[in-house]
């Protein structure tokens, strides 16, 4: 039997007002297990907290009950104060008689009564308690952030100055995401390349950033504080370290193609740089449109190259990576206009996309910024743009509002009404959500100011007449049928997770949504971390958003980083899950159910008779596991417990109170 | 003569939510009777329906059951796998002929203080209303 | 032609010759006339003794975790595998341990023969009004003869209570199949008995399980002969924490019932083994089939019966019905 001390609290008149504190400690000197009990005015104070630390020395008690207020208020205290007398935290529990008795009865003696079982209940829990003991798990303070656009550079960025290197991992050749390629941001149509080339400028240059670009995120392992990673780097046929970007070879390259970068709306050559700005400024062969690696001839790019950097045979190499912790920030792409039927499914030229709206709008762009449509480079005299084109639709699938479009489709009848100023803009919307600092106030001035016209309604269809495009809508605030006659339509079509998002999910061990945008630990809580400890989310990458909030979110999973990183090694809440591995029978019902998928099989040796036997159990890594015991009711045998809420506690505490 | 009956019932609560939601109706000092006792638990994901059969056996009246709203849970999914857990042994119990009223499930948030008072007042009532349990009760 | 005895005796010597195994079970006659009782062969010659026929024959998956090592000891790989005699419903038990990583389907060999339901002699003699000497079966109809009398039965009438519930005839992955599975057996769901005791007050149901657990004398048979608990060490037979006192009293006793099925709830292949090793014929098979069937309503699975690679326990619906 354990030495237990009870310490009874009067919290003042909180608790003895309505609970006979005297006769509860009383009540328990003469319980089983407790050698000493006692009552004082406030526990919490300095001398109350000397008078638990110096009776548990004096009476060298093997654990304690604190009768107080709530453990969400001083269970740490206490555990604080008992460790500071030497002893485990850890066997300290608190019995809430304030909030669960005294505040919430009015007659003296129930309150009393109930008072006194739960503090005999939680004498009985404490005799049940171990020395439990935070573990220390070593960091790597070493950061990989997958996804170079503007919520990925602004992580690097933020962890780079804060003096912890940094390795940036982009698919694309360059960094700038999309936001490099737009045209002007809402709400103050500056241009997106002026705020953005000072950034990708400086994560190009800083020197405790490491640029990927053209690379994957190809696998994962370890945990928190401790990944390795393996990322492949696809070649790009051209020895950057030599390349002096003179950009010659683009400009003698005979071979012309569509450029993924313009969304269509521009060409390219085989051998290129994505845009003037991109970072890094180095050139890539595409293998599939090369004429050499076609046909085996051609090589002008290694007659103009000055200093021989062309390399044909160069392959793609993987590199390992040890790091602490990983930023996804994959940010997204719009939905495909293939699959939407009624607006044409992608086969009239003259029905793009906002991203292709941007292209031909940004002065960088292939038009130089002027709005011409693409079937013939004339100037549209009457545009129509269609918001919701695929979100907030359930048979899309996209049943979510992807939050940015009401916003630039108004800022793209704004840059339009700028240009043309006869032009029509037509907008049909079916809300406008214009939620943010002077946004609404911006799609005022496109309605009062620019003279865009808004209809509230759906479009049903867009097709061709006569070589025009009709689009076929209602206008439901006057109940009419509307046909316009457009010389260009704009789908403001539906934010998806950038392609490659589910995969990268399951590389990285971090769930997605049904849509396949990453999930948060918590909606409210926890929305920069993933449900992967160690894994934290800025961007698109895990739900629609815009500039200005990635970049609060992607400065908020910096911090999260940073501090993790300003502590020498990681400390783990002992009360974590734990396997009696005499008893587990490796089955694994267990495992499906860890949230945090810190379950994962083991093989042992055993001693079975006189031999040696391997055999199959369970392992918690404590470094993942978050406590919540769902598993330990998974296991039949009990082999599967949780250190602090044990299944021994549980039960104890329960036969005490049912008395 | 007969004794007024008290009962008694077990709640386990969700240290997240509904554990404080208890502490938040205390702090606003609403009343509810002093028949129910709280184990705490990190989750109600945490609570084994063996725990309750054993409740039963040791003398409970009645058990209770609170974690987070769906989708609130502090580790995401508890509180789903504790629903299909409950959702079957309660069903199972009510077959074995406990009377189903006994074993409630609720999902009080930290805020929901109101909640937490009103549905222990209530709780309390169809206890009283059923009397003692003497199903799968141990015998004194 | 030859029969299926003959046709598995030549497997069992090509498997012993040839693909290393160390053991093959299947099944010899009992002491009694028509008893069938497992069979443990380390080589070809203790193999001759084994017949497949159509009597009653118990589920042999459970020898398995014994013989492939102490228990938990089965998910890793071993050098030499085990052959086993497996019809539908060995074949759901075997899934039910390999699901379970308690064996490794690769330290197994399978040798499956198709099934349309086995015959419960006991059903034969009662029928016939005494003990049969000789049973023989032709398709649905069977003759059974006695000393003194003889009759023509229909098979359906003298099948194995499990088999009138089966829902697994074929062997799905079986390493060697002795004859093509013929049509499938009609598989019907069945919980009127469950639905019986549903219909009944609460004072009734408890009432009646009260008659039937307490005739319960704590054998531990139903837990024995189940392939569903596989555990290393069952919480019966721990002591800390006690979650099953050793007295027995009428609570305790719903303590025994309540866990034992539930802890099989989603994993219970129906093979009805620890109803029939009952002792006390306490009817465990309601017990079960409640839970199937709350699964199947509740969680919309189709089968609970047939062992998933994550169990109904082991996951949730974000639209999984709502009652508080």
């Amino acid at each position: 039997m354990k030495k237990i001390g009870v310490f009874v609290c009067w919290c003042g008149l909180n608790i003895s007002s309505t609970v006979d504190v005297e006769k509860a400690s009383e009540e328990l000197k003469n319980y089983p297990g407790v050698f000493y009990a006692d009552d004082y005015k406030y526990l919490c104070s300095d001398p109350g907290q000397e008078l638990i630390k110096k009776t548990i020395v004096d009476n060298k008690l093997e654990g304690i009950v604190v009768a107080a207020c709530s453990p969400n208020m001083h269970e740490s205290t206490f555990r604080a104060a008992a460790e500071a007398a030497g002893l485990n935290p850890y066997r300290v529990e608190i019995t809430n008689i304030r909030e669960q008795a005294s505040w919430v009865h009015s007659n003296k003696e129930d309150a009393t009564a109930k008072a006194i079982q739960l503090i005999k209940s939680t004498v009985e829990k404490v005799k049940k308690s171990e020395d439990l003991f935070p573990q220390q798990i070593p960091l790597t303070k070493k950061v990989l952030v997958i996804g170079g656009g503007i919520s990925g550079m602004t992580v690097a960025l933020e962890v780079a100055e804060a003096g912890y290197p940094v390795i940036l991992v982009e698919k694309e050749p360059q960094i700038g995401g999309n936001m490099a390629k737009l045209s002007e941001t809402f709400p103050t149509l500056d241009c997106a390349s002026c705020i953005l080339t000072p950034k990708t400028a400086e994560v190009g240059r800083h020197s405790n950033i490491t640029l990927m670009t053209n690379s994957e995120v190809i696998e994962s392992t370890g945990y928190f504080g401790n990944f390795t990673v393996k990322v492949k780097r696809k070649p790009t046929f051209v020895d950057w370290k030599k390349c002096i970007g003179c950009m010659l070879c683009q400009e003698k390259c005979p071979k012309k193609t569509n450029s993924d970068f313009e969304h269509g709306m521009g060409k390219r050559k085989a051998i290129s740089v994505a845009f003037p700005q991109a970072i890094p400024y180095r050139p890539i062969i595409s293998e599939k449109e090369c004429i050499y690696f076609k046909t085996g001839k051609c090589k002008i790019c290694v007659k103009v190259c000055p200093v021989d950097c062309i390399e044909f045979e160069q392959e793609e190499k993987i590199i390992e990576e040890n790091i602490g912790a990983i930023v996804v920030a994959s940010g997204y792409d719009l939905l495909p206009k293939e699959e939407l039927g009624e607006y044409g499914q992608g086969k009239y030229a003259d029905v793009i996309d906002g991203m292709q709206f941007e292209r031909i709008a940004s002065a960088s762009g292939p038009t130089e910024g002027v709005i011409k449509r693409p079937s013939d480079g004339k100037i549209p005299k009457s545009i129509v743009f269609i918001q919701c084109a695929g979100s907030r639709d359930n048979q899309k699938g996209r049943p979510y509002c992807s939050k940015i479009c009401c916003m630039y489709t108004a800022k793209h009848a704004m840059l339009y009404k700028h240009q043309v100023h006869d032009g029509e803009a037509t907008i049909f919307y079916m809300d406008i959500r214009a939620g943010g600092k002077g946004y609404e106030e911006f799609v005022q001035r496109a309605i009062e100011d620019d003279h865009v016209l808004y209809l509230r309604g759906r479009v049903a269809r867009v097709y061709e007449e006569d070589g025009r495009l009709v689009v076929l809508g209602v206008d439901t605030l006057s109940g009419e049928q509307v046909r316009i006659e457009a010389d260009l339509v704009v789908l403001a079509t539906a934010v998806i997770p950038s392609i490659g998002a589910k995969a990268l999910g399951q590389t990285l061990k971090v769930g997605t949504d049904t849509y396949g945008f990453f999930n948060e630990a918590h909606p409210k809580l926890k929305p920069v971390e993933s449900m992967t400890k160690g894994v934290f989310l800025a961007g698109c990458a895990q739900a629609p958003r815009d500039i200005p909030e990635t970049v609060s979110q992607a400065t908020g999973a910096a911090a999260k980083v940073i501090t993790m990183f300003s502590k020498n090694h990681l400390v783990s809440d002992p009360q974590v899950a734990k396997v009696n591995e005499k008893i587990c029978v490796g089955c694994l019902l267990c495992k499906p159910i860890c949230p945090y998928k810190a379950i994962e099989p083991e093989i042992v040796e055993v001693r079975v008779g006189c031999r040696a036997e391997k055999r199959q159990v369970a392992t918690i890594n404590k470094g993942l596991c978050q406590g919540c015991g769902a598993c330990s009711v998974a296991c039949r045998s009990g082999a599967m417990n949780l250190s602090g809420f044990s299944n021994e506690q549980i039960l104890e505490e329960l036969k005490s109170l049912c008395l | 003569m007969s004794v007024e009956f008290k009962p008694n019932i077990i709640c386990f609560a969700c240290n997240w939510c509904s554990y404080t939601g208890a502490d938040m109706a205390g702090t606003s000092r609403m009343k509810y009777p002093a028949t129910i006792r709280i184990i705490r638990v990190p989750c109600s994901g945490r609570v084994n329906p063996t725990f309750v059969m054993k409740a039963y056996q040791k003398g409970a009246d009645g058990v209770l059951i609170a974690g987070c709203h769906p989708g609130d849970c502090h580790y995401n999914s508890g509180n789903y796998f504790a629903k299909r857990r409950f959702l079957l042994a309660t069903r199972f119990m009510t077959f074995l002929g406990i009377d189903e009223k006994r074993l409630r499930m609720e999902w009080i948030s930290a805020a929901e203080g109101v909640k937490f008072a009103r549905v222990m007042r209530e709780f309390s009532e169809t206890i009283s209303k059923l009397g003692p349990n003497l199903r799968a009760r141990e015998e004194a | 032609m030859m029969n299926m005895t003959e046709k598995m005796l030549e497997q069992i010597r090509d498997l012993f010759e040839k693909k290393n195994i160390k053991l093959f079970i299947g099944f010899e006659k009992g002491f009694e006339k028509f008893s069938r009782i497992p069979a443990f062969a380390e080589n070809y010659d203790e193999a001759k003794s084994m017949i497949i026929d159509e009597f009653e024959t118990p589920l042999l998956a459970k020898y398995l975790i014994r013989e492939l090592g102490e228990v938990g000891a089965g998910a890793v790989e071993k050098s030499e595998r085990v052959g086993i005699l497996t019809r539908g419903c060995d074949y759901l038990s075997i899934r039910r341990l390999v699901v379970d990583n308690i064996i490794l389907r690769e330290n197994l060999v399978i040798i499956g023969i198709p099934c349309n339901g086995l015959i419960d002699p006991k059903k034969a003699n009662k029928l016939l009004g005494e003990e049969a000497q000789e049973i023989t079966v032709d398709e649905k109809i069977v003759l059974a003869k006695g000393e003194i009398k003889s009759r023509e039965i229909n098979k359906e009438e003298i099948l194995l209570d499990r088999c009138k519930k089966c829902i697994m005839s074929k062997v799905e992955e079986s390493d060697i199949l002795l004859e093509e599975n013929m049509d499938d057996m009609e598989v019907s769901k069945d919980y009127s008995a469950v639905e019986e005791i549903e219909k009944l007050t609460t004072e009734e149901r408890y009432e009646f399980w009260r008659r039937q657990f307490d005739r319960c004398i704590r054998c531990f048979a139903c837990r024995d002969a189940c392939t569903a608990c596989n555990c290393r060490k069952c919480i019966f037979d721990i002591t800390e924490p006690e979650m099953l006192e050793k007295t027995v009293a009428t609570s305790e006793q719903f303590m025994f019932h309540f866990i034992r099925a539930f802890h099989v709830a989603g994993r219970c292949t129906a093979c009805g083994e620890c109803e029939k090793v009952c002792p006390v014929d306490i009817p465990l098979g309601l017990l079960n089939g409640k839970f199937k069937k709350d699964i199947e309503l509740l969680f919309d699975v189709d089968e609970a019966g047939i062992p998933a690679e994550i169990e109904p326990l082991g996951e949730f619906k974000l639209d999984d019905p709502v009652e508080w």
